[in-house]
């Protein structure tokens, strides 16, 4: 038996002594029963009142109770558990202190929500970009901060990720986003991107620039090679290379009016969802699919045409004529003779408007498949050269897609298809079919 | 929340609950405002015709919101009997929504003066002061708006105090307007417009110290209508 027990049960055969002697003095059991008793039950009492007040005046450590036996025992166990507390304690302090300063020099705004969307904690960044002090704002619904309506649709949609890009506070851009985390509460996080933007305003307005000032010296080129072309005094050695220099030039002056059209349709504000007129989608897929079969593709592609001509939407026509254009050039340049092109113009299961283009030529890979709307990029740069293609023309069917809310899908399989689908939303939907 | 008003301390939840959701229902509305009025803006400064018809057309939703709300506070009022700080709140709440209501009627006519006036190509000199105008009663609309949300009588103070500086501005292209008209004869009609967009955007300027005034009553139970910017400070100051 460890030492305080032994001390324990002394204190018992004590009381059982003292309980014998009483009653050999006096004779009178109930005499020697509670005396003991009652004295070892006050002492008990006693212990238990020092041990409370020791817990109640916060443990410390000079005033602890001097006792022997299982009460020293418990007093010393809940003296080490205090230490051990406190030691701990020290650490996460240090921790979240370490935690604390670096998400306060954290570059963007974070602030945590709970369920109620009411503002629990926010970094010091968030003061800087959206005015939201931790101590004063802390319990503060994050609605009642930043009041803009989109914001606010955002708060009440069910998503658990929304991305928003706001000018707020005025002047500069910021792109905020709500995430969902833990137990519903949520994570709003807000940086300044006003550099990307201007830096993104400074590359559009170069590319503009640059292609305007391109433009003149090179229709002065092409006009005076096109006249040297036709002089009788010009060298028959000479005929080649003017002929070659002024298709360069041609080609040249197509990338430089495609990269135009390009830089306009970025800088040209964005489309509202009712502007633009009823445009005949029908009516343009058929002129210039007899203007290819008579061009381009005379005798070395099959063009199979499938519109539905009721169909009309509401949009910008140039823009929808480039469309057109250029995903049905695309599919005869790129494929070889005897290709079959099939287009159709139909109204798809979730009612959008959808211009499908699919070629039976050789495919293209798919890694390459995310690429293809990016400027300049070719799957095969040498071949596609030959054809006179600028690199440009799925990047504008992509921005003009986009500026009409609507996508662009490509998908394809090797040797078998490659399928283009354009689908503008059912809002420009435009049935005169009732 | 950080303020004195104590709306937390309710017996009943449900009260609480109610007075914080018209007090945040009036902030989504100041929302709303502040938006039409950035539009009405920039559709009048960038002669955007069709943004100037979106703005004209979208005034409806604010009145709604103003209608809905001020039911609400009738039936706070009808059911619970406010007293003290909770019955200036929902007072505050009454007046601060027909002051934003007029706002988005402020910023309805500019939409509607932006139609005409982006077809008749009026040259950009014109609006270099009014977007300057038009910058600093954003940002008091804000600022007023920001104030109700933080319970802030130092923020109110000082954007009441800004409001003098619109007035100004609003002098000094009246000013300017009145000469540019005896020049020129001619453009007596663009110049009248101009002026009244200016008017518009002055008025915004005078509602949103309404606002603020709303406010100062609402944290200290003071009212500070219609009194200099001195007596106010003085009367703020003596608790």
């Amino acid at each position: 038996m460890s030492e305080p027990w032994s001390v324990e049960s002394w204190r018992i055969g004590a009381i059982l002594i003292a309980l014998f002697v009483i009653w050999g003095l006096t004779g009178n059991w109930l005499l020697a029963i509670l005396l003991p008793l009652i004295i070892y039950i006050s002492w008990l009492m006693y212990q238990l009142y020092c041990l409370e007040r020791w817990l109640s005046s916060g443990l410390k450590s000079g005033e602890a109770p001097d006792m022997n036996g299982v009460w020293g025992l418990i007093i010393q166990h809940i003296y080490r558990q205090k230490q051990l507390e406190k030691k701990h304690k020290k650490k996460f302090k240090g921790l979240l202190k370490r935690f604390n300063s670096v998400v306060s020099v954290f570059p963007d705004a974070a602030i945590v929500l709970n369920q109620h969307k009411e503002i629990e904690w926010s970094n010091k960044a968030a003061k800087k970009l959206l005015g939201i002090e931790n101590i004063r704002d802390r319990g503060q619904h994050i609605g009642n901060l930043i009041r803009v309506p989109a914001f606010q649709h955002c708060l009440q949609s069910k998503n658990n990720d929304c991305t928003l890009e706001l000018n707020y506070p005025s002047q500069s851009h910021t792109v905020l986003r709500l995430i969902l985390f833990g137990k519903g509460q949520y994570l709003l996080t807000a940086c300044d991107i006003s550099q990307q933007i201007n830096l993104q305003r400074m590359r559009e307005a170069f590319i503009a620039n640059a292609s305007h000032e391109l433009r003149t010296p090179l229709t002065v080129i092409a006009g005076y090679l096109e006249i040297m072309e036709s002089h009788p005094d010009v060298p028959e050695n000479l005929h080649e290379p003017i002929i070659s220099a002024l298709s360069q030039a041609n080609r040249m002056g197509q990338i430089i009016e495609d990269l135009l059209t390009l830089s306009r349709l970025e800088t040209t504000t964005h489309l509202s969802k009712q502007s633009g007129t009823v445009v005949d989608v029908s009516l343009i897929l058929a002129n210039i699919v007899s203007d290819i079969q008579k061009t381009v593709a005379m005798d070395s592609h099959i063009l199979h045409l499938d519109t539905d001509s009721t169909l009309k939407i509401r949009a910008v026509e140039s823009e929808i004529d480039s469309v057109c254009l250029n995903l049905i050039k695309n599919a005869v340049k790129h494929t070889p003779a005897g290709t079959t092109v099939q287009i159709r113009w139909f109204l798809n299961e979730t009612g959008q408007a959808c211009l499908e283009v699919i070629d039976n030529g050789k495919g293209v890979p798919a890694k390459e498949i995310p690429c293809l709307t990016e400027r300049f990029y070719r799957v095969n740069v040498g071949r596609s050269r030959q054809v006179g293609g600028t690199g440009l023309g799925l990047a504008i069917v992509k921005h003009i897609m986009e500026r009409h809310q609507g996508y662009l899908l490509i998908s394809s399989q090797a040797d078998i298809k490659t399928q283009f689908i354009a689908c503008f939303p059912v809002y420009r939907v435009y049935c005169t079919r009732a | 929340m950080n303020n004195d008003l104590s709306l937390d301390s309710h017996i009943s939840r449900r009260f609480n609950e109610e007075l914080e959701e018209v007090r945040h229902k009036v902030l989504v509305m100041g929302g709303l405002v502040e938006k039409q009025v950035a539009d009405g803006l920039t559709a009048l400064l960038n002669s955007d015709s069709s943004l100037g018809e979106v703005v004209a057309g979208a005034d409806f939703e604010i009145n709604a919101m103003e209608v809905a709300i001020d039911e609400q506070c009738t039936h706070i009022f009808a059911r619970r009997q406010p007293a003290a700080s909770d019955l200036r709140l929902v007072i505050s709440v009454i007046k601060t929504i027909t002051d934003l209501e007029r706002i988005g009627d402020e910023a309805e006519k500019l939409g509607r003066y932006a139609m005409p006036m982006a077809d008749k190509k009026i040259t950009p000199t014109y609006f270099v002061t009014l977007r300057h105008l038009g910058e600093h009663v954003k940002v008091m609309l804000h600022n007023s708006l920001d104030a109700f949300a933080h319970n802030d009588v130092d923020e109110a103070l000082t954007t009441i105090a800004s409001d003098e500086q619109i007035n100004q501005e609003f002098e000094a292209i009246s000013r300017q307007l009145i000469t540019q008209m005896m020049e020129n004869p001619r453009d007596i009609k663009k110049a009248m417009q101009i002026s009244w967009c200016a008017r518009a955007l002055e008025r915004i300027g005078d509602h949103s110290k309404n606002i603020c005034e709303y406010v100062v009553y609402l944290v200290k139970g003071k009212d500070v209508r219609h009194i200099s910017l001195d007596r106010l400070n003085k009367r703020i100051n003596t608790d």
